[in-house]
C-alpha cells in the first residue's frame, strides 16, 4: 500500500505539530514536513481539487494565510487572489494588513467566491460574531465560507480585556488567544452567527479512503475538533432551486485536457431528448460537449456545432439486441477516450444494457439521469436502472402535480431542476424581427402549427382538418413547422400556408399570434414561459408521456386550451374560435405569466453550473 | 475590414529555448480555451544569425492554432502580449494598424545579468511598444527574479501586473517518469541550448558533475564541442548529446538527478528547463539561489555538495520518492497551462468567445518576393529558385530578375520576369555597368516592394549590394550553394549584405574544403535543394510512351552541358559511339531551353535522338542509366533520383567543384566517375559498367539508402515566415545618421 502523502505538496514525509511542550494542540506524525501543511489544509484541498474550485475566475480572501495553501492560490488566480493579516511581518511572501476588527468595510459585500480562514477567530480581540458574519457577508451568492477554530471542551469562554500570557494559555489554549470554542456549545456560539451544520463528518466532505492517503487522522474526521474544516455555501436569496454544487458533480481535477460532457439519447423520430441535452451543452462555458444519439435529428446538434455520433437503434439495424448493446458500449467507450469524457449524461426513460456496461466499467466516470417525470405507467419497470446512476436530475415539470405515474416514488435521490428550456424565453427574437426572418407580414394574424412528426394516425387525420378549417378563416396565416423528415408536403394555400424547417423554432416564437401543437415536455414548457396562447392537442399514443396530463393542467389554470382526438369536430371548431379571439389570448397570456412568476429560472442552466461547479451567482443569471 | 482577435502574441518566434517554448504553451492553451489568437512574429536585436522560426511555433500555425499575422493589417486585438523586452528595444520599422485594449509586456529575462550588465533598457522598450501599439504598458515578469531587477519607479504610462506570467508547462507532454529507487552508478543529467554560459566554472563542473565513472554517469542534451572549449579534456563519464527540438521528455526520463549549475556570468530568470525536470518527476539539486523559484520542490546545494546529497538520496528510497511526488506535484499545482484561461480572463474579462465569431479571418495581404540570381549559360540558380517559388504559399508572389538565358524557364512556369544581362555579353565596362545595375534594381525594387530579396549566386555584384542598401527594411536572403573553389573567396565578405544566408546541403559535404565550408555555423544549412522531389517524377511507362522509347530499349541519357566553357566534345564522341555500339540502346541526348546551337549537333542514327526537356528530371524514370556532368542539380538530381549515372564533372576555371561531386558518388557508390582530361581512353570500360545490370542495380540501392527531405521546402518556409516579420534588429532612429 502506499505511505499517506500529502496531496498539496506529495511529500510522504510527516512530522509532529509546532508547540510548546504540554500544549493541548501538539499532535504526532500529522505536518507535512514538505509544505508544512496540515489536516484541516490538506481536506481543504483535497475540496478544493475535487469541486473544480481550483480553475475560473474566482476572487479568493484568505487571512492568517499558510503559505501551503496561500502559494498555489496566488498561483492560481493571480491578482483575483487577496491574503492579509493583521501582521504581514510574519510573513515570508507579500501579505495585505488586514484588521478583521476595523478593516472589513473596505470590501464590497458579495465580492468574494471563497473567504477562507483557519484558528482566526479565536484570535479577533473584538465581536468574533460580528467578524464572522461580515466575512459570510463579503461572499457572493453560491460563494464558499471555508474555515476552521480551536476548541477545547469546558464551553465557550473569552476574555476581551488585558490578561496574562498565561492566563490565556491556561484559559484559552494558546498566549495569544481572545477565546476558545467549545464543542458542547459551538452551536450556540459561532453557530448564532453561521449556519455551521449540526454535526460534522468529515466523511460527507471526502471519502474515507482518501482521508488516510492524504493523512487526515480517523480521530479528526467527526465531530467539532481543531481540523473540522467547515464549508458554509452562501445561500442565493430566496432561490427555490438552488442545487447543493455536490462534490460528485464537478470535474475531480482542474484538467490538462478538459474534462468533456458526453450526452447520450435516443428517439429516432423526436428530438425532444436531443434538444433538452443541446440545452444544458450550450450553456456549458468550460467544459466540451460531444453528443451520442439515435434521433434521426442528429443533424440539429451539428448545426449548433457539436460533435455528434449517429447510432442507429437496433430496432432500426436489425441488429441481434445482444450484439447491438455491445456495440453500443463500444462506441460510447470510443468517444470517451476520444473527448476526454469524464461526464455522461443520459436522457432516455430506458436505459440500454449497452449503457450499463459502459457505466459498470468506469468507475469514475460521473453517471448523470436527466429523467423527465409523467412517465406513461407501463414505463415503471425501467425505474430501477437508476441504480447505476449516482446522479439524477429530474427536470421539474409544471404538471408535475398531475402526474401519477412511475416516477413519482422514486424522487429520494433525484435533484429537481426548473424546466429545461433550450432558448430562454428572454433569447427570443422581437417580433417585427421575427416576422421579417420569416418572410411574414408585419399584420395579419399568424397561426404556429406544429402537429406533424407523429406516428399517430388519428393525429395526422385532425391535423388535415384543422388546417382546413384555419385557411377557410380569412386573414389567418399558418406556420407549420416540418423537420427533415417530413419530406415534401405541398402547402394548402399559396400565401397563407407555409411550411419551414425551423431549428431552435421557438427563436421566432414572438412572431406568432396563436400556437396549435402538441403538448411535449419542451413544446408545453417552452410555450407556457414565453405566454404563448396556446392550444395544446396532445399525442396520446401509448409510447408517449403523459402529454394530456399537461394540457389539462395548463387548462384548468386557464393558461392554455386544450382539444383532444375524442372531442369532435365541432369542439376543435369552437376550440380554435376561442384561440383566435383577443380577449381569450390576453387572458391565457396574464395566466401563463402568473405560473412562471417574475423570475424565470432555467433548469438547462442550473444544471450547466452544476457541471462546471460553478458557485457565482452571475454565471447562473 | 478589420479583424479581432482575443490575444495577439508578439514575439520573434525564431528563439530556440525557452522562450518559444512557453510561447508555444499559451498559444496551445489560449486556443484550447477558444480564444482566437494571432502571432506577429519579430526579427528582434538578439539572434543575429539566420534562425528559422522555432518548429513548435511554425506547427501551431500550420494547425491553425493561431493566425499568422502580416504587420500591415488592419486589426484590433482585446490583449496584445509582447513576449521578451528586446524586441522592442528598438523601435519597430513600419507602422502598425493595430489597436488593443490592453498592452502587456512579458519580461522573461532579469534587467541585470550575473555580472550587472543591462540587459534591455526597459525605458526604451516601454516607450516604444507604447507608441507602436497606442496603450499604455502592462509589465509582466516571468518571476520574483526578474520582478526584482526592475526599478520601482516607471513612466506614468507603465504599470507593474501584480502576478507573475509565469511558464506554463503542459502535464501531458511531460509524463511522470516511473520511481525506480536509484543505485550506484546513478545517472545525472542536465539539458539546456547550447551555451557555455548555461555551464558552470570548470572547478565547479568537476564538482557537481563528478568524474567518478562508477558510481556516476552524466548525461548532457545540448552539450556538444563547445564545452570542450569551456574545460578542456571532458571525463569519459560524460556523455553529450547534441541539442534537439524533441526527445527531451525521453531524455529526461533516463535520469536519477537533474543537477543544474550555471556561469556565474549567468542570470536565470526562471528555468524552464528546470520546470521540465521537475515535471518529470525527477530529484532536482540546484545552486541555492533558486530556492525562491521552486521551494521545496528541489534540492540546494553548491557544487561541493552534491555527492553528498545524491548519498542521501540513494540510501534512502523512501525519502527520493518523496522529492520525486514533490517536484511533479510543485509543476501540477502552480505551473499547469491548465490555469492560462484563468491568467488570461483576469485581464481581459472572461468573455472566452471572441465577438467576431461570425466571419472568417481576413487573408494575408499580397505580398511580393524577388528573386534575383545571376549566370547566363547556366539554368542552376534559376532552378534552385523556382524550386523555393513553387513552394510559396498563393499569398506570396515570386517575381524573377536573371541573368541567366534561361529566363523562358521560369516565365514558362507563369511568373513575372527581368532580364539583366551580364557585361560581359554587353562587353560593358564592368564600373559603368554596376552603376547602371544598381538603378536597374533599385527601380525594380522601388516599384516591386518585395517583402523579401533572394539572391541565388557565386558572386555577389557591386550593383546589387548598392540597390540593397537603399532599401535596408527589405530581407535579403543569399542563398549560396558550397563547394566553392578558392578563387572566390572574395565574395564571401558581401555576406553581411544580407540578413541570411542560406546554403542549400550538398551530399558530397565532406568533400568541401572551400571558403564556405568554415562558415557553416553562421548560415541556415538546408538539405540538398531539388526543383521536383523524385517521387514527382512520371512513371516510367509514362514517360517512355512521351518520349516514343520502343519496348526492350536501354535509354542511356546524355546531360553533358554546352560545352562552352569546358569543350567536351572529343569525350561525348567516344561516349557516344560505345553506347550506340550495342543494338539495343538509345543514346537520347538532352538539350536545356539554351543549347546554343542544337542544330550543330551531328545526329549518329535513328538510335541517337535529341530532344528538349525542361526539367528533364520529370521524364528521368524512362532512363537507365544517365551520362552527366555534376553541377549541383544534376547531381543531385541523379542521385536522390536513383538514375545510375557516369558523371563527368566539368572542371571549367568558374565552375564549382563538380569533381569532387562525382569522385564522392564513385566512392561511395552512387556512381561512376569519368575525366576528360584523364580517362579519355578509357570509355569502352566506363560505358560497359554502366550498362552492367548488376552494377546498376548496385548503385541504385545505394542511392535509395540516402535519407533525404527536399531542402525547398525548408528555403521556402523560411521565406514564408521571413515574408511577415516585422523588424526591430536595427535601430530605425539612426537611418541617414551615419
Amino acid at each position: 500500500m502506499t505511505p499517506p502523502a500529502c496531496n498539496i505538496c506529495g511529500s510522504s514525509a510527516f512530522g509532529d505539530t509546532y508547540g510548546k511542550a504540554g500544549s493541548a494542540f501538539i499532535r504526532k506524525n500529522v505536518r507535512c514536513e514538505g509544505c508544512g501543511s496540515l489536516e484541516r489544509h490538506r481536506l481543504i484541498f483535497e475540496v478544493l481539487r475535487m469541486r473544480g474550485l481550483l480553475s475560473g475566475n474566482r476572487r479568493v480572501l484568505h487571512l492568517a494565510p499558510e503559505e501551503c495553501l496561500a502559494t498555489i492560490l496566488r498561483n492560481r488566480f493571480g491578482g483575483n487572489y487577496l491574503c492579509g493579516d493583521l501582521d504581514p511581518g510574519q510573513f515570508s511572501f507579500p501579505v495585505t494588513r488586514i484588521d478583521l476588527c476595523s478593516d472589513l468595510d473596505r470590501f464590497a459585500p458579495a465580492s468574494f467566491d471563497i473567504v477562507l480562514h483557519n484558528h482566526v477567530l479565536e484570535h479577533v480581540a473584538c465581536d468574533y460574531k460580528a467578524v464572522a458574519a461580515r466575512l459570510d457577508g463579503l461572499l457572493k451568492p453560491g460563494g464558499l465560507h471555508i474555515f476552521s477554530v480551536p476548541f477545547l471542551e469546558g464551553g465557550f469562554r473569552e476574555a476581551l480585556d488585558e490578561r496574562t500570557d498565561d492566563y490565556r494559555t491556561d484559559h484559552f489554549g494558546q498566549w495569544d488567544h481572545m477565546r476558545i470554542f467549545s464543542p458542547e456549545d459551538f452551536l450556540q456560539t459561532l453557530g448564532s452567527a453561521l449556519p455551521v451544520p449540526e454535526e460534522y463528518d468529515a466523511t460527507r466532505l471526502v471519502p474515507a479512503e482518501r482521508l488516510f492517503a492524504i493523512n487526515v487522522p480517523e480521530d479528526a474526521w467527526r465531530g467539532f475538533n481543531n481540523n473540522s474544516v467547515f464549508l458554509l455555501e452562501k445561500r442565493q436569496p430566496e432561490d427555490a432551486f438552488a442545487v447543493s454544487p455536490a462534490t460528485h458533480l464537478a470535474s475531480a481535477r482542474p484538467p490538462h485536457r478538459p474534462d468533456a460532457v458526453l450526452f447520450v439519447s435516443a428517439n429516432g423520430i423526436g428530438q425532444g431528448h436531443l434538444t433538452r441535452q443541446l440545452a444544458v451543452a450550450r450553456r456549458l462555458k468550460h467544459r466540451p460537449a460531444a453528443f451520442l444519439t439515435m434521433s434521426y435529428s442528429a443533424g440539429i446538434v451539428r448545426d449548433m456545432g457539436f460533435p455528434v455520433h449517429f447510432v442507429p437503434h437496433h430496432a432500426l439495424s436489425g441488429e441481434e439486441p445482444g450484439a447491438w448493446n455491445a456495440r453500443l458500449a463500444t462506441e460510447i467507450e470510443l468517444l470517451l477516450d476520444a473527448y476526454h469524457v469524464t461526464t455522461l449524461i443520459y436522457d432516455v426513460n430506458f436505459v440500454f444494457d449497452g449503457i450499463i456496461e459502459v457505466l459498470r466499467n468506469h468507475a469514475k466516470l460521473q453517471a448523470v439521469w436527466i429523467r423527465r417525470a409523467m412517465w406513461p405507467s407501463h414505463h415503471a419497470s425501467y425505474i430501477g436502472a437508476g441504480v447505476h446512476f449516482p446522479i439524477i436530475i429530474e427536470p421539474d415539470d409544471y404538471a408535475a402535480a398531475l402526474d401519477a405515474g412511475p416516477t413519482t416514488t422514486d424522487r429520494a435521490k433525484t435533484t429537481l431542476v426548473p424546466p429545461m428550456l433550450l432558448i430562454d424565453p428572454s433569447e427570443r427574437l422581437e417580433r417585427g424581427a421575427a416576422r421579417q426572418s420569416l418572410g411574414l407580414p408585419q399584420e395579419g394574424f399568424v397561426v404556429l402549427v406544429d402537429l406533424s412528426r407523429s406516428s399517430n394516425p388519428d393525429l395526422t387525420h385532425l391535423h388535415g382538418r384543422l388546417l382546413d378549417d384555419l385557411l377557410a378563416r380569412p386573414d389567418i396565416h399558418i406556420v407549420e413547422l416540418k423537420s427533415p423528415l417530413t419530406g415534401n408536403v405541398a402547402p394548402r394555400h399559396p400565401t397563407r400556408h407555409r411550411l419551414v424547417t425551423l431549428h431552435p423554432a421557438y427563436a421566432h416564437s414572438r412572431a406568432f399570434d396563436a400556437a396549435i401543437v402538441r403538448a411535449g415536455y419542451n413544446t408545453f414548457h417552452e410555450h407556457i414561459a414565453g405566454g404563448i396562447p396556446t392550444l395544446f392537442v396532445p399525442d396520446e399514443s401509448p409510447d408517449m408521456d403523459r402529454q394530456v396530463d399537461r394540457a389539462r393542467w395548463a387548462q384548468e389554470r386557464g393558461a392554455a386550451l386544450m382539444h383532444r382526438l375524442g372531442d369532435g369536430e365541432a369542439g376543435l371548431s369552437a376550440a380554435i374560435d376561442r384561440l383566435l379571439s383577443a380577449d381569450a389570448r390576453a387572458a391565457l397570456t396574464a395566466a401563463c405569466a402568473a405560473i412562471t412568476g417574475a423570475r424565470w429560472q432555467n433548469g438547462a442552466d442550473v444544471l450547466a453550473g452544476m457541471l462546471e461547479g460553478r458557485f457565482d451567482g452571475e454565471d447562473t443569471e | 475590414m478589420s479583424a479581432t482577435l482575443d490575444i495577439l502574441f508578439v514575439a520573434d518566434a525564431r528563439f530556440e529555448g525557452g522562450t518559444s517554448t512557453a510561447l508555444a504553451v499559451e498559444i496551445r492553451a489560449a486556443a484550447r480555451a477558444g480564444l482566437r489568437t494571432g502571432l506577429l512574429a519579430i526579427k528582434g536585436p538578439l539572434l543575429g544569425l539566420p534562425f528559422p522560426m522555432h518548429p513548435d511555433l511554425r506547427k501551431l500555425i500550420d494547425d491553425g492554432l493561431t493566425e499568422r499575422i502580416d504587420p500591415d493589417m488592419r486589426l484590433t486585438a482585446r490583449l496584445t502580449l509582447i513576449h521578451h523586452p528586446t524586441i522592442v528595444e528598438n523601435r519597430p520599422t513600419r507602422r502598425l494598424s493595430i489597436t488593443t485594449d490592453k498592452l502587456l509586456i512579458v519580461l522573461h529575462h532579469p534587467m541585470y545579468d550575473g555580472n550587472g550588465r543591462r540587459q534591455y533598457d526597459l525605458d526604451r522598450v516601454i516607450a516604444h511598444a507604447s507608441d507602436a501599439f497606442g496603450a499604455d504598458v502592462h509589465l509582466a515578469p516571468v518571476s520574483a527574479v526578474v520582478r526584482d531587477s526592475l526599478p520601482r519607479l516607471l513612466p506614468p504610462y507603465a504599470h507593474m501586473l501584480e502576478e507573475d506570467w509565469g511558464n506554463l508547462v503542459e502535464l501531458d507532454d511531460w509524463p511522470a517518469k516511473p520511481v525506480r529507487p536509484p543505485a550506484y552508478p546513478v545517472v545525472i543529467g542536465r539539458h539546456s541550448r547550447p551555451d557555455p554560459l548555461k555551464w558552470p566554472t570548470a572547478e565547479d563542473a568537476h564538482l557537481a558533475y563528478p568524474a567518478d565513472g562508477s558510481r556516476f554517469r552524466v548525461r548532457a542534451l545540448g552539450a556538444d564541442a563547445y564545452l570542450a572549449e569551456k574545460y578542456g579534456t571532458l571525463p569519459t563519464n560524460w556523455e553529450l548529446i547534441p541539442f534537439a527540438w524533441d526527445g527531451v521528455p525521453d531524455f529526461l526520463g533516463t535520469l536519477d538527478f537533474y543537477v543544474y549549475f550555471h556561469d556565474p556570468a549567468w542570470s536565470e530568470a526562471f528555468g524552464r528547463t528546470i520546470l521540465e525536470a521537475l515535471a518529470t518527476g525527477l530529484v532536482v539539486i540546484l545552486p541555492p539561489h533558486f530556492a525562491v523559484l521552486f521551494a521545496k520542490a528541489a534540492v540546494y546545494a553548491e557544487p561541493a555538495e552534491v555527492e553528498s546529497v545524491i548519498a542521501r538520496f540513494v540510501a534512502d528510497p523512501v525519502l527520493y520518492r518523496s522529492q520525486c511526488e514533490q517536484a511533479r506535484r510543485f509543476v501540477e499545482n502552480n505551473y499547469d497551462a491548465a490555469i492560462y484561461s484563468d491568467r488570461v480572463a483576469r485581464i481581459i474579462g472572461d468573455e472566452t468567445t471572441s465577438p467576431a465569431g461570425d466571419g472568417l479571418f481576413p487573408p494575408l495581404p499580397q505580398r511580393n518576393v524577388l528573386f534575383a540570381s545571376s549566370n547566363g549559360i547556366g539554368v542552376g540558380h534559376l532552378t534552385q529558385q523556382l524550386a523555393i517559388a513553387q513552394r510559396l504559399p498563393p499569398d506570396l508572389t515570386p517575381v524573377f530578375a536573371t541573368m541567366s538565358y534561361s529566363m523562358k524557364a521560369a516565365v514558362q512556369h507563369g511568373y513575372q520576369a527581368h532580364f539583366l544581362p551580364h557585361h560581359r555579353i554587353l562587353e560593358a565596362d564592368p564600373e559603368d555597368w554596376n552603376t547602371c545595375l544598381a538603378e536597374e534594381l533599385f527601380e525594380l525594387v522601388a516599384h516591386l516592394r518585395p517583402t523579401v530579396f533572394a539572391y541565388d549566386a557565386t558572386a555577389v555584384f557591386e550593383g546589387v549590394t548598392r540597390a540593397l542598401d537603399m532599401f535596408p527594411d527589405i530581407f535579403k536572403i543569399w542563398v549560396r550553394r558550397p563547394l566553392w573553389q578558392e578563387s572566390h573567396r572574395v565574395f564571401l565578405e558581401f555576406s553581411d549584405s544580407f540578413d541570411a544566408v542560406i546554403e542549400p546541403g550538398e551530399l558530397a559535404e565532406t568533400f568541401d574544403h572551400g571558403p564556405t565550408a568554415a562558415c557553416r555555423k553562421e548560415v541556415f544549412l538546408v538539405p540538398p535543394v531539388l526543383h521536383l522531389d523524385p517521387s514527382e517524377r512520371m512513371s516510367r511507362e509514362s514517360a517512355r510512351a512521351a518520349l516514343g522509347i520502343p519496348d526492350g530499349m536501354t535509354v542511356v541519357a546524355f546531360q553533358l552541358g554546352a560545352g562552352a566553357n569546358f569543350d567536351v566534345k572529343d569525350l561525348r564522341a567516344a561516349l557516344l559511339a560505345e553506347v550506340l555500339r550495342r543494338p539495343d540502346t538509345i543514346a537520347l541526348e538532352i538539350q536545356s531551353p539554351i543549347t546554343p546551337n542544337a542544330a550543330g549537333l551531328e545526329i549518329l542514327g535513328e538510335r541517337h535522338r535529341t530532344v528538349e526537356l525542361f526539367p528533364s528530371f520529370r521524364f528521368s524514370r524512362a532512363f537507365d542509366a544517365a551520362i552527366s556532368a555534376a553541377g549541383y542539380n544534376t547531381f543531385h538530381e541523379q542521385v536522390l533520383g536513383s538514375i545510375p549515372t557516369l558523371f563527368v564533372p566539368n572542371e571549367g576555371d568558374e565552375m564549382d567543384l563538380q569533381a569532387s561531386r562525382a569522385r564522392w558518388a564513385e566512392l561511395t557508390g552512387r556512381g561512376w566517375m569519368m575525366r576528360r582530361d584523364y580517362d579519355l581512353g578509357f570509355a569502352a570500360q566506363h560505358v560497359e559498367r554502366l550498362l552492367d545490370p548488376l552494377e546498376r542495380a548496385a548503385v541504385i540501392r545505394r542511392c535509395q539508402s540516402i535519407v533525404w527531405k527536399n531542402g525547398a521546402v525548408d528555403i521556402a518556409r523560411y521565406v514564408e515566415d521571413h515574408a511577415r516579420m516585422l523588424r526591430t534588429d536595427w535601430d530605425i532612429t539612426k537611418l541617414g545618421s551615419t
